[in-house]
């Protein structure tokens, strides 16, 4: 963890409210993925 | 590229249709021909983890990295066959790796991000949103990623600066909306946050909106009295009222 980020943390309590809330009912997985690597598509080589 | 009526290119076809089945019929004949084909256990790779079978696909994904150790698109691979069966910090690993030895590094530098959330590991998850920020600050989907990130470490400030980013990058994106309340949520602007899950609960369906309906509910808990903790206790009720805008905090 950089120094950074280190020092950023202040709000624990609500942090860890929202991080089970997003854990809970996580946000639809296929559309995340395609979103991150959008050019992913598999091409084979020959 | 492939050329067309090659054996590898009737499994690419099968694959391009989803026929998992026939992918798996044909890299068997074609592997048993030819074993050193990292291709072919790259395509069978792809169709057994559609199919759910991740140890087998985690396998096929190891031979094609060793063939081709040098190939991105194995490693790639690699990287998400390790996420479906939950190793998500080797998987965050793995793109981490992409991230510094590919020019495409944002994509890698934002699924590692997402990964290392998953892994619980928030701060280098920061991180390596930060790196994909530093690269286009114009970037809405790694500005999206930082918030989310920074809001995972209670960083309400960082958060808020870079939903709004994001906000402004793409307006009317619900994800950015989700980003800026929890932001604001963290920075004790309990008021314009409950607005802003209740407008979300509002538009969004599914998963989506259970989610910030909780995160409504747990900001709206903190508020209530008795007679509002009460109806928070009933999700049904609590959802309904905070859809119709008939709720606010004190």
């Amino acid at each position: 963890m950089s120094n950074e980020t280190r020092n950023s943390v202040r709000q624990p309590g609500v942090a860890a409210l929202l991080a089970a809330c997003d854990a809970a009912f996580a946000a639809d997985r296929a559309d995340a993925m395609t979103s991150r690597n959008g050019e992913t598509t598999p091409e084979v080589r020959e | 590229m492939i050329e067309p009526g090659t054996p590898l290119a009737s499994v690419q076809a099968a694959l391009d249709r989803g026929d998992h089945d026939e992918v798996l019929r044909l890299t068997d004949a074609l592997l048993a021909e030819r074993p050193g084909d990292d291709a072919a256990h790259e395509l069978r790779a792809r169709a057994l983890l559609a199919l759910g079978r991740v140890d087998e696909a985690e396998q096929q994904a190891a031979d094609a990295v060793r063939l081709d150790p040098d190939e991105i698109r194995y490693r790639e691979l690699m990287a998400q066959v390790l996420a479906a069966r939950g190793a998500h910090r080797d998987a965050a690993v793995e793109y981490g790796r992409l991230a510094r030895n590919d020019p495409r590094q944002r994509d890698w530098l934002l699924a590692e991000a997402g990964e290392r959330l998953d892994a619980a590991q928030a701060g280098q998850a920061a991180d390596a949103a930060r790196a994909a920020v530093r690269l286009d600050p114009a970037d809405a989907e790694a500005q999206l990623t930082l918030a989310v990130t920074l809001a995972r470490l209670g960083d309400g400030a960082g958060a808020m600066a870079a939903a709004a980013s994001a906000e402004r990058l793409r307006p009317g994106d619900p994800r950015a909306a989700e980003a800026m309340a929890d932001a604001r949520w963290l920075q004790g602007e309990d008021g314009p946050a409950f607005t802003g899950l209740a407008e979300l609960a509002a538009r969004l369906r599914g998963a989506d909106r259970e989610r910030v309906t909780a995160k409504a509910r747990a900001l709206y808990r903190q508020h209530a009295g008795f007679g509002g903790r009460l109806l928070a206790a009933i999700p049904p009720l609590f959802g309904a009222a905070l859809r119709r805008g008939w709720l606010h905090l004190a």
